[in-house]
């Protein structure tokens, strides 16, 4: 795995503080939400702050920027009011480098680290983690790290304590339990045709 | 219930209020024949389906659809909004749905294709074109196209410029990029395989004893 910045993504993610490392300041947040416009420019015409996936980002920015310093029923609030608005869960907990696209914010799940410039599909969740005992739901107990420019299909899912590579795309539906090596493209499991069933058999 | 005369549905236009009425009619229709089981129903429990989450999910989108084809797409996408928030199935506005539409349980659904007569989409579907779309934005050329019957099961996927024929079924968790032709059933290629990770419960394992012992024996009786 190729040393990035966010390798943040690569911290320990055991607790929900951030370890002894600096609280992100408010300039930080602010770089990392116009990195996060720069990337819906690059993808989806339109004015961003309309978008819905983008206040949900916005939104989490500000919990977290609270949450690092300190306000914790701030962030709360307005992880609370994320969840009302745009029907995403981010807790403040997580981290997200800047650039994050998220077209369909609806019955998202983000619970772990992604790195720049990643996108999430209709749906895609990384998460899997019971908080006390923390338990193993098949990844290993922990959160998923993402890399740099991971792409999420529609409808996929990491669980665990995984590693995904920088530039993975992690296909449609797909359940990932391993960690996914950089430049990988996952593709879902094909269908077969139910024999004795229909006119092609 | 007009659910009797075949709608000829390749020539009707949605954005008529007249029709957007026969066809809720026939999705009131549809949800009444699949609840009652076609047994006789009081017409009184029958206006009661009107207001099953199925029904709330069908009058949204035909409206939704209406307001699309006359232009009206910013309000269309806000009816779509209330619609995700409400039921929990986001249909794009766009999206051309024939009569009959049935969607028991509208969570976690995402659809941006057109469809024809009596589709049935159980929960957590996607059905979206490749690359994502907005509530108000125009309809994709590159939407996946259903045939008419088509049954998409639960937590399926159907993504890409896909066509999938009459009749034919996507089966529980399916995820397809490729075309399935009319009257197939897919089903999911399983991977796992069942390992005996404890010891059979010794009460559990008594009854099941007692129901093999037993079983055949009420048969013989009966018969």
């Amino acid at each position: 795995m190729p040393k990035s910045a966010d390798v943040l993504a690569a911290r320990d993610l055991a607790g929900t503080d951030s370890g002894g490392v600096a609280a992100i300041s408010w300039a930080e947040t602010r770089a990392a939400l116009r990195a996060d416009r720069a990337h819906w420019a690059r993808r989806m015409p339109g004015p961003v702050r309309l978008r819905r996936g983008y206040q949900a980002i916005w939104l989490y920015r500000m919990s977290r920027y609270a949450h690092e310093n300190g306000w914790r029923m701030a962030a709360w609030l307005l992880w609370i009011v994320n969840g009302w608005l745009t029907g995403s869960d981010i807790p403040p907990s997580t981290r997200i480098a800047g650039g994050m696209f998220l077209p369909h914010p609806y019955g998202t799940i983000i619970a772990g680290a992604v790195g720049r410039d990643a996108a999430f599909g209709f749906q895609a969740s990384i998460g899997g983690l019971y908080k006390t005992p923390d338990r193993d739901v098949g990844g290993g107990p922990g959160l998923p790290r993402l890399g740099d420019d991971v792409v999420l299909e529609p409808a996929s899912i990491v669980l665990g304590a995984v590693l995904i590579g920088d530039r993975a795309r992690v296909g449609p539906r797909c359940l990932v339990l391993k960690d996914i090596e950089p430049d990988t493209d996952l593709a879902p499991t094909d269908w077969r045709a139910l024999p004795g069933r229909g006119v092609a058999s | 219930m007009s659910d009797a005369r075949p709608l000829p549905e390749p020539n009707l236009d949605h954005a008529r209020p007249a029709v957007m009425r026969r066809m809720l009619a026939a999705d009131l229709a549809r949800i009444v024949r699949q609840i009652s089981g076609d047994r006789p129903m009081s017409r009184a429990r029958a206006a009661m389906m009107v207001l099953l989450p199925a029904m709330q999910c069908a009058a949204f989108h035909r409206v939704a659809h209406l307001l699309h084809l006359r232009g009206w797409r910013r309000s269309a996408a806000a009816v779509a909004g209330l619609s995700t928030r409400l039921t929990g199935a986001s249909f794009h506005p766009g999206s051309r749905i024939g009569p009959g539409l049935f969607v028991p349980h509208p969570a976690r659904i995402g659809f941006c294709g057109t469809a024809g007569r009596d589709l049935v989409i159980l929960p957590a579907v996607v059905v979206a074109p490749a690359r994502p779309v907005l509530a108000a934005d125009p309809f994709p050329a590159d939407a996946p196209r259903l045939g008419d019957g088509v049954v998409v099961g639960a937590h399926s996927l159907v993504l890409g410029a896909v066509t999938v024929g009459d009749g034919a079924m996507v089966g529980v968790g399916v995820a397809t990029l490729r075309d399935i032709p009319a009257g197939t059933v897919s089903v999911q290629r399983l991977r796992q395989t069942s390992v005996p990770t404890r010891e059979p419960d010794p009460v559990v394992a008594e009854d099941i004893t007692i129901a093999q012992a037993s079983g055949p024996a009420r048969d013989r009786s009966a018969a």
